[in-house]
């Protein structure tokens, strides 16, 4: 065909397909040029919020709730949100986001994200959870389930050394704490990755470094409550 | 040989001299496509390299822009399989003389289809082997076919070297295997099996080399003599080097440029995406509701049944919780320790994770003593597929793999489990509506490969009652050249889809389809479709069609039956005679149907019957289909009119691609684009084209299609 017609289509195209439908389904808003957006755009990059941005924002949700509360935070995406625990099940607890994201947690551990994009689906740490939770040194396999392209679940399998780290002082809450550092760092043929949890005396895990996904990265997570 | 062939000699001893490759075998990945669209770093030359599977690419490739001999193709490739690449092309070629006994033109336009097929991957001392199909259906235009290799030197360098046959074996030709018949065979449209690595052979070969991430360049020697194009002065081959230089802007867009032949200078663009690599992997919607234990012991306590008002507080709670997923309670039976559920998904294409957001949103509303969930999915008013669950497994399974729910999970038909069923009062009757823009393309006139319409759409659906939807749309066209698409000459055949060029020139509103339809459910596992009115464009009357489809089977076969009238050219209510210049509109035509999900990504379907010419004979389509819904597959239809009555294209095939819009967002949503490329619309192989035929609406809901996908249950 001439250049200049598949131009002028491709032109005509985009015009007519941009154009929003009117209809009384919420559901069917979906054009084609939002989908071929959706393909393309970048993700705008969202401001840093400041120190006391944080700490207000924290300082109210803690006010608003009486259950645990975890302050997480995306570094590589620029976000940091406070959740609040909205529901439990033997042992895994759902902390949930006035935005409609969850993060479940075992032992302070992620087993479970939704709405972050690239979530964890779910988790086999049934060999590192005994070790890190008892800050003792060893290696296990874990598993971690996604979803493909494909929407059909992977699992990976990487081997996981278990390391300790140094003890400190962290801030936490309205005093400090004596945390042990643990490190787990985890190797699969693709992927290599250390996470980094930081245990109380008690055997709590009260701030962690964990490894999410390649498009989130890192997910720090603190327990405020 | 040596003085003649250096590229030869410079293949072997590259081969020789290269080092082993680290690990396995490595299959030789490119995303970039060479001037005839195919994956590779040259130009005209094929390699053994593959795209990545499931890359789809369109690639825009000329050469003498702007001048009367300017050449342009047009291509879509597929990477069906890992090892398997098909390409589908349209081709405009300026300046040619035709041949005796052929249609005149201006512009030769001419389709054609290649496959390759990689034998071999490179290996630690082998190179990777691929044999090639070159326009093997049709006139043969650029027919072709070859034998190449491809080697790789570290990351960056890859030396390919090969034999072709037909137009690749036409340069400098060193030998020959048989004669190569020149006749098209019947009238072009078979797959030309006679002509196959038969006739004059000859060696090319080149090198690409990777500069930077986004840069690359090529040097080739072509075997390909362009004989009938230098004949006719289309290009003058002053030397069989070509050159070329490739900028990759994004994963989705490249540009590239050649130095052809020395004569001419081509420019290549090419858009690609991948059916595996959707916008947000695992999709970015917000998170569904967390599975709510119930209390230990809360279990047994059965005082709430006594309380005529919980049954109905509960759904309406619900309800409520539902609505914000998308999902539509359609009709509810709640008893003392089962409920079940009938839901209108307006959202989700991935199926299991609609049921799964409801299994969830039933733990959180639904009184503690209610242990067995059935959730079946209503379409059009009547009941689909079903699943029932145990909330001990819900509560017990939230954290533990999909496969792990699958198992405990019952897949049943809806019609086992709908009685009792208390109908919402807002189920019935509801009235949709949707205004907006349309595009319709034609493709592939010989006189202007490229014509469309566009305007404005009304669509209206009304749900009358259980299984009944009038439904009807209305389109006013506000630009395009659709109607100056000429009339093709005589057919042997009533003309029954070759008129469609006296529907196109209406500029007034027309009524695209204006229909009442009854669903049912007569048996289980059987489904019932009715439809009366203007059942499409051209065509008014009635369809019925019967399907067998048991939830846990992966074949299901259907029947159809039409009687059609003829419609008024201007598309209103009028209907028009029968009598065409090729004889007279058959009143009745219908389809035996099988349709068999194959599993390992493809899905079969054989059609049965009689078209709307009156002429009778059989379909056979293979999709390759993904999970997330998208699909690429190709027809062909024969039919026993000749293929002297039938005109050029022996036989009616074509391409058709599904692409699910949540691919593309990265939120469910149930819309997809379907785009069927026909290679003519002539009468021989024609089928009705009424909306809502069973099997498509319905084999979502079945326990085949839900499995593959079923990790977005807890999704």
């Amino acid at each position: 065909m001439t250049l200049a017609a598949s131009l002028r289509a491709a032109a005509l195209a985009a015009v007519a397909l941009s154009l929003a439908a009117c209809s009384n389904n919420a559901e069917g808003q979906v054009s084609a040029l939002g989908t071929v957006q959706g393909l393309l755009k970048r993700a705008p990059v969202p401001k840093v919020p400041n120190p006391e941005q944080v700490a207000a924002m924290s300082a109210q949700t803690l006010a608003a709730t009486s259950g645990p509360v975890i302050l997480f935070a995306l570094p590589d995406r620029k976000q940091i949100t406070t959740l609040v625990r909205i529901e439990t099940n033997r042992g895994y607890e759902t902390y949930g986001s006035s935005d409609r994201r969850t993060v479940t947690l075992k032992g302070g551990m992620i087993t479970a994200t939704r709405g972050l994009g690239e979530d964890i689906m779910s988790v086999d740490i049934s060999g590192v959870a005994p070790l890190i939770r008892a800050a003792r040194e060893g290696a296990a396999y874990r598993t971690n389930r996604h979803l493909d392209g494909e929407n059909i679940t992977v699992a990976e399998r990487p081997y996981c050394q278990i390391k300790i780290g140094s003890q400190s002082q962290i801030p936490l809450g309205a005093g400090s704490a004596q945390v042990t550092e643990v490190l787990e760092s985890c190797v699969t043929d693709d992927l290599a990755y250390q996470n980094a949890y930081y245990i109380t005396q008690g055997g709590r895990i009260v701030q962690s470094r964990q490894w999410h996904s390649p498009l989130n990265g890192y997910v720090i997570i603190q327990q405020l409550r | 040989m040596v003085r003649k062939h250096p590229v030869i000699v410079a293949g072997v001893v590259a081969l020789a001299i290269s080092v082993p490759v680290a690990g396995g075998s490595d299959p030789l990945l490119s995303t970039q496509t060479n001037n005839f669209g195919a994956p590779g770093g040259l130009i005209d030359m094929p390699t053994a390299e593959m795209a990545p599977e499931a890359q789809m690419s369109a690639t825009v490739s000329a050469y003498a822009i702007g001048q009367d001999a300017q050449t342009t193709r047009t291509q879509l490739t597929f990477q069906v399989l890992p090892r398997l690449s098909a390409t589908f092309r349209y081709s405009g070629i300026g300046g040619l003389v035709p041949s005796a006994g052929r249609p005149t033109f201006d512009t030769n336009f001419d389709r054609s289809f290649d496959l390759r097929y990689q034998i071999a991957r490179e290996g630690p001392w082998r190179p990777a082997v691929a044999i090639g199909f070159q326009d093997f259906i049709g006139t043969g235009l650029y027919s072709g076919e070859y034998i190449v290799a491809t080697r790789s030197l570290g990351e960056r360098i890859r030396f390919s070297g090969g034999l072709g046959w037909g137009r690749l074996g036409s340069y400098s030709s060193f030998g020959s295997t048989g004669s190569r018949p020149d006749v098209t065979l019947g009238q072009g449209g078979i797959p030309t099996y006679d002509r196959w690595f038969r006739g004059d052979m000859a060696a090319f070969g080149g090198i690409s080399f990777q500069a930077t991430e986004k840069l690359s360049f090529a040097a080739e020697y072509s075997s390909d003599a362009y004989d009938r194009e230098v004949r006719d002065g289309n290009i003058s081959r002053k030397s069989p080097w070509n050159f070329g230089v490739s900028y990759k802007f994004s994963e989705t867009f490249q540009l590239s440029a050649y130095s052809l032949y020395g004569d001419e200078i081509g420019l290549n663009a090419t858009i690609s995406f991948n059916a595996l690599k959707p916008a947000v992997k695992g999709g970015a919607e917000g998170a569904p509701l967390p599975v709510a234990p119930r209390a230990p012991g809360s279990a047994a306590d059965l005082g709430w049944t006594t309380d005529p008002q919980r049954p109905a507080a509960a759904i309406g709670t619900l309800a409520t919780l539902l609505e914000r997923e998308g999902i539509k309670i359609h009709g509810f039976q709640i008893g003392p320790q089962d409920a079940h559920i009938q839901i209108r998904n307006t959202r989700y294409d991935m199926r299991a994770q609609a049921v799964g957001r409801t299994a969830r949103a039933m733990t959180r509303a639904l009184p503690a003593s209610i242990e067995i969930f059935t959730i079946t999915q209503m379409i059009q008013g009547q009941p689909s597929g079903s699943v029932t669950l145990r909330r001990s497994d819900i509560e017990r399974l939230e954290n533990a793999p999909a496969t792990e729910i699958l198992a405990a999970a019952t897949f049943r038909d809806g019609t086992e489990t709908d009685q009792s069923i208390t109908v919402m009062p807002d189920a019935f009757p509801r009235f949709e509506y949707n205004i907006g823009p349309f595009l319709r393309f034609s493709v592939f006139d010989p006189e202007n490969p490229v014509r469309f319409n566009a305007g404005i759409q009304a669509k209206a659906k009304y749900h009358i009652a259980p299984g009944w939807t009038a439904a009807g749309s209305v389109s006013q066209k506000v630009l395009g050249d659709l109607d100056s698409v000429s009339l093709p000459g005589a057919s042997g055949l009533p003309r029954v889809r070759s008129n469609v060029a006296f529907y196109n020139q209406t500029d007034t509103p027309t009524i695209d389809y204006l229909t009442i339809a009854n669903y049912g459910r007569p048996a289980r596992d059987i489904y019932s479709r009715v439809t009366l009115g203007y059942l499409e464009r051209m065509y008014a009357g009635a369809s019925a069609e019967m399907l067998w489809k048991p939830t846990a089977s992966r074949l299901a076969l259907g029947a159809e039956v039409n009687y059609v009238a003829p419609r008024d050219f201007d598309q209103q209510f009028g209907l028009r005679t029968r009598t065409t210049t090729g004889g007279t509109i058959p009143e009745w035509n219908g389809h035996l149907s099988a349709y068999y999900d194959i599993g390992y990504g493809f899905h079969g379907q054989i059609d049965a019957g009689r078209y709307l010419a009156g002429d009778w004979g059989a379909t056979l389509s293979l999709d390759r289909v993904f999970a997330n819904g998208w699909s690429v597959g190709a027809y062909a239809t024969k039919t026993n009119v000749s293929s002297a009555t039938f005109g050029e294209g022996s036989f009616d095939k074509g391409i058709k691609i599904v692409i699910p819009f949540s691919w593309g967002t990265g939120s469910p949503t149930l819309q997809k684009s379907t785009t069927v490329l026909q290679s003519l619309a002539r009468d021989g192989g024609a089928r009705l084209d009424v909306e809502g035929r069973l099997y498509e609406q319905i084999k979502d809901t079945h326990r085949a299609e839900m499995a593959k996908s079923w990790g977005t249950f807890w999704r």
